[in-house]
């Protein structure tokens, strides 16, 4: 079953003489276990079409399914528990909550979702994993953009969801930093069976992925 | 409660100091209502220790005891249990060596109801002319029983025979005496009896047509400067309650603006909006309750510290009172931020 279904979706922005089509009928699926990519130039519409893939926004025009709910179906406060349970958002910037440490920003997903969350032992290995253990009380500002992007990883992974989505991950990175996040993010996929979808214009997580997308102008299209 | 107590903890000083500034507005509206009602008992203390419920005076006087004169003429030969004379006349005690002390004389039959009413911390009442029983006011001018002084610059002394406790007529002390020194004092003929008649009844007949029956509020609100008084204090209390409302809002939604983005992350991540609401208004709860519980304790050392000459007067009911005020109007404040964080917009934080 696919995690993530999109489907003939078109966008548009603005009213009137200043009405402009951003996304031209986009069909996109993302199956557990595997890892796409959608590459494009800046302003192509990568970041609207996970937007929309989020549930934050409603397209114009077409179906989006996550996690076997219908989102032009669901109401605000369903959109608003599929990404509490579903769905793990990876942002280029402020991810973190600067006034919680790291052990913290878990926590207060267990305040909101009380089950279904990785176990302690799970979230020990998992930052373990990730090389954060010596890290747990820090807080985010005393950390390197790695770090933090790290930390923001393993909190998108924490609720256990079905899909994560990451918007430019590795914009904020030095280059040596980038294959490691990129090889992160294709072991969720790989081996925590994850739909994982990148947005992105940098080519070097071209060789990471399973499936390689091009965006331009608003239109999707399979890369060779 | 998590996210509010997490924040304040990381951020001690930003919330330090907006909790100060409620420590000091808590303070000063404390200060004031017990200044207020202080000066307000201090007004009405001797009036209050009569027991009366109405009053009659001439009703020329403008509901004023200073100005109200009763003649023999227009009382009744003979007043009802119920009802007593009060001759009030201004005075200024002076004694060499002590200070000079302004003061009310009222002039009493020992015999009628509000003599019997006066609780004596020492001595006796006033068995002649040239006796006085004085509020303890006077000791802290430094007189004593058995002191003789002059009164309004006349010839003969009077002596103190007996001190009482909170007997104070518009902040000044009282001192009772005789019916019969009070012409002299008060300079007025003989054929005049008192300035009013007070009665332990709510509305006596005035039995003249001279003279009027006021109810005891209508006389306490003519009081000299006393509804001025008053409303000056609860100006200065109510805009003080405004200001901090103001504070509380103002600092309350620039803390907000800064976490905006934040916000808007953690709306995406789909946690809910009600979280970062009551996040917001616990922190508002926290801080006014923690700024009220230091207020509350630096008004305590206050009351300690203040000289008996000061009028405070620290009514627990009347505090609390304005401090459940205090946490009302600080949530109130904190309403407004809410209302932009639930604006917040989480598409904004996709896309960098
Ligand atoms: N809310 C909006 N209103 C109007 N235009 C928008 C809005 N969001 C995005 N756009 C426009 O849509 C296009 C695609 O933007 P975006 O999806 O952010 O591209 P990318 O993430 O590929 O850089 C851009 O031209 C941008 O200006
Ligand atoms: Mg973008």
């Amino acid at each position: 079953m696919q995690a993530l279904k999109i489907e003939h979706v078109d966008q548009f922005f603005g009213t009137g003489a200043s009405r402009v089509q951003v996304l031209h009928d986009v069909n996109f699926e993302a199956k557990a276990g595997e890892l796409s990519l959608i590459l494009g130039p800046s302003g192509s519409g990568k970041s609207t079409l996970l937007t929309i893939a989020g549930g934050l926004l409603t397209p114009t025009k077409g179906n989006v399914q996550v996690a076997g709910v219908e989102l032009g179906q669901a109401s605000a406060k369903q959109k608003e528990q599929l990404r509490l349970n579903h769905l793990g958002f990876v942002l280029q910037a402020y991810h973190l909550l600067p006034f919680l440490t790291v052990n913290e920003q878990f926590k207060l997903v267990d305040h909101v979702k009380k089950s279904g969350n990785l176990s302690a032992d799970a979230l020990t290995h998992l930052l373990e994993e990730l090389g954060l253990t010596p890290f747990v009380n820090a807080y985010p500002s005393s950390l390197s953009g790695g770090q933090q992007q790290r930390v923001a990883i393993a909190r998108a992974l924490y609720p256990d969801p079905a899909v994560v989505l990451a918007d430019e991950p590795t914009a904020a990175l030095d280059s040596t930093r980038v294959m490691q996040v990129g090889q992160l993010l294709q072991d969720l996929a790989h081996d925590r069976q994850k739909a994982v979808v990148i947005v992105t214009h940098d080519v070097r997580l071209r060789a990471l992925a399973d499936h390689v997308y091009d965006m331009v102008d608003g239109r999707l299209t399979q890369a060779q | 409660m998590f996210l509010a107590l997490k924040e304040m903890r990381k951020e001690k000083l930003r919330y330090s100091l907006i909790i100060a500034m409620i420590v000091l507005i808590s303070y000063l509206i404390f200060i004031l209502t017990s200044l207020a009602l202080g000066l307000a008992q201090q007004n009405t203390d001797a009036i209050n220790s009569w027991g009366m419920q109405s009053i009659i005076m001439n009703k020329d006087a403008d509901i004023s005891l200073s100005q109200s004169l009763i003649k023999k003429s227009q009382a009744p030969s003979t007043l009802p249990k119920s009802q007593a004379y009060i001759a009030q006349a201004p005075i200024v005690a002076k004694k060499s060596g002590h200070d000079q002390v302004s003061g009310t004389f009222i002039g009493l039959d020992n015999d009628q109801f509000v003599a019997k009413k006066i609780t004596l911390t020492s001595g006796h009442l006033a068995k002649s002319r040239y006796q006085l029983v004085v509020d303890d006011a006077f000791k802290e001018s430094g007189y004593k029983l058995g002191d003789t002084f002059k009164l309004n610059g006349n010839a003969h002394a009077y002596t103190i025979v007996g001190f009482t406790h909170n007997a104070k007529m518009s902040v000044a002390p009282v001192a009772y005496g005789r019916l019969s020194a009070w012409a002299t004092l008060k300079n007025v003929p003989t054929t005049m009896i008192a300035s009013a008649i007070v009665s332990t009844k709510t509305a006596p007949k005035a039995g003249n047509s001279a003279l009027h029956t006021y109810d005891k509020d209508t006389f306490v609100q003519k009081l000299p400067g006393y509804s001025a008084q008053n409303m000056t204090f609860e100006m200065m209390i109510g805009f003080l309650l405004v200001i901090s409302l103001i504070v509380i809002a103002v600092f309350l939604y620039i803390l907000t603006m800064q976490k905006q983005q934040n916000y808007a992350v953690l709306r995406a991540q789909g946690i809910p909006g009600s979280v970062l609401v009551k996040s917001t208004l616990s922190q508002a709860f926290l801080m006014v309750i923690s700024g009220l519980v230091i207020g509350v304790i630096l008004t305590v050392v206050t009351a300690m510290a203040m000289p008996s000459a000061v009028p405070m007067a620290f009514d627990v009911p009347i505090l609390g009172a304005v401090a459940l005020a205090l946490v009302v109007i600080a949530m109130l404040g904190a309403v407004i931020p809410v209302r932009s964080i639930l604006k917040v917009d989480p598409v904004s934080v996709i896309g960098g």
